[in-house]
């Protein structure tokens, strides 16, 4: 093991190449040796009321109080004395002070090295304000992302789900590991298009906010509910079957049909809506598959009167053919 | 084109900064440094950085209501009130704020003064 031995300024120096601060302490002369310009820089940068110069035997000076320097001192040669042939030791101590009333911690590793003991020093203080910085600004940035993901995933007029949302509900849905039983509903407003015509945009807005403020207020809690196009919606119930999903739409459109609206023109108006439903599994395992089908179901609703929700079937159109030749041979036979 | 004063002003590493130099002026004063006798002067300087940096725009720190119930037991007089005030604006002038931007911050701060007195 080569002992160490710095003999000229110039070795000294090379501590002032390092960005922690740094000290040496002789063990024959009992005093600090050599400090370098980060120990310097890291000490001058508070305004201390009494100062001494905590090492004046090289070109640098660091201006301390004299608790500060009598702490260091101190702490320095009781180390040495309390075991002064052991080598390679270690020792960490912390000193604080005060300046303009804000308290300063210093944290020192000293490690002793035959004839001398090298300082490091950390500044707490510093540690800890950059660890409050770090902390706000996570927060912050998690905060804006959470909001980001918001907006990205909300519809603004009706603050409801968005159809990005709807994706990564199935998504989630698909992905999770229990078997799977749910139900994928479009909702369609009925004549939507007469409200916008006739009582204008502003109008049109408010009857697509109080639908989905009132179908919020009635479904589960485990149900997703979703704005996915101009007036048509999407619902997603869990551990729910075709038939009982079904019913709770009906439910649901019995409950709708009862609000009256106040047009511009103060006339009371009332609205409804189609649904088709579809169900995970039977009806398909994709969501476009089961949007399309649910599309179906809701398609028949509307060519059959509307205000009604349909399961989807495979014989849904032949049954609705029934129905044509029926209505058909009905009129024929008039 | 900065899209907050918070922006503008490099967020909390500068207001930290200029919150710091605040201190030291509040701590300094004859009229309102007392108040600061025994306290954890660090911790105020964060809670000042939250509260300032949302008055610049930045993320949403305290609530009115908070701010109040703090503030209700320090009886703080109208003369403390105003070299608050004007050691704040000092700071900011002295951080280089576009005085604009300073009176701002002390109209968003003296609309609110009732939650402090």
């Amino acid at each position: 093991m080569t002992s160490l031995t710095i003999e000229t300024q110039t070795e000294f120096d090379l501590f002032n190449l390092l960005q922690l601060p740094i000290a040496l302490f002789s063990l024959d002369k009992k005093e600090l040796i050599f400090i370098n310009d980060s120990f310097v820089e890291l000490y001058d940068s508070h305004e201390l009321s009494s100062a001494n110069d905590l090492c004046s035997s090289n070109n640098h000076k660091a201006v301390v109080s004299a608790e500060q320097e009598l702490a260091l001192l101190d702490e320095l040669a009781g180390f040495y004395q309390d075991n002064a042939s052991n080598n390679h030791r270690v020792h960490v101590f912390t000193i604080e002070f005060e300046s303009k009333r804000r308290k300063y911690i210093y944290e020192y590793t000293a490690y002793q090295k035959n004839a001398f003991i090298i300082v490091q020093v950390q500044d707490v203080t510093k540690l800890k304000k950059s660890q409050f910085l770090l902390n706000s600004s996570n927060a912050m940035l998690e905060k804006y992302s959470n909001e980001m993901f918001t907006l990205a995933h909300t519809d603004l007029l009706t603050k409801t789900a968005n159809r990005r949302a709807l994706f990564a509900k199935f998504e989630q849905l698909t992905t999770e590991s229990a078997p799977l039983e749910f139900t994928i509903s479009i909702l369609d407003i009925d004549y939507f298009k007469k409200f916008n015509d006739s009582y204008g945009h502003e109008f049109g807005d408010y009857v697509l906010t109080v639908f989905c403020d009132h179908i919020k207020a009635l479904i589960s809690p485990i149900s997703f509910f979703a704005r996915i196009g101009g007036e048509e919606f999407c619902l997603i119930q869990e551990q729910s079957s075709k038939s009982g999903g079904t019913n709770n739409i009906q439910n649901i459109l019995q409950s709708i049909k009862d609000i009256q609206l106040e047009t511009p023109t103060e006339k009371q108006v009332n609205i409804s809506f189609s649904a088709g439903i579809a169900e995970y599994g039977k009806d398909g395992t994709t969501l476009d598959s089961l949007l399309n089908n649910a599309d179906k179901a809701l398609y028949y609703a509307k060519q059959n009167g509307r205000s009604c929700v349909i399961p989807f079937s495979t014989d849904l159109f032949e049954k609705r053919a029934d129905i044509i030749y029926a209505k058909s041979a009905a009129r024929n036979s008039r | 084109m900065h899209s907050s004063l918070f922006i503008k002003y490099g967020g909390f590493t500068s207001i930290h900064a200029l919150i710091e130099n605040f201190y030291d002026k509040l701590v300094d004063s004859a009229i309102v440094g007392p108040h600061f006798e025994n306290t954890n002067i660090e911790t105020l300087i964060e809670h000042q950085t939250s509260f300032i940096s949302s008055l610049l725009g930045g993320p949403t720190s305290f609530s009115d209501q908070h701010l109040a119930s703090v503030h209700s037991n320090l009886a703080i007089k109208e003369q403390e009130w105003c070299e608050v005030i004007t050691l704040l604006e000092l700071s900011l002038v002295e951080f280089g704020m576009e005085q604009a931007d300073a009176d701002v911050i002390i109209n968003k701060l003296v609309a609110k003064k009732g939650i402090f007195l």
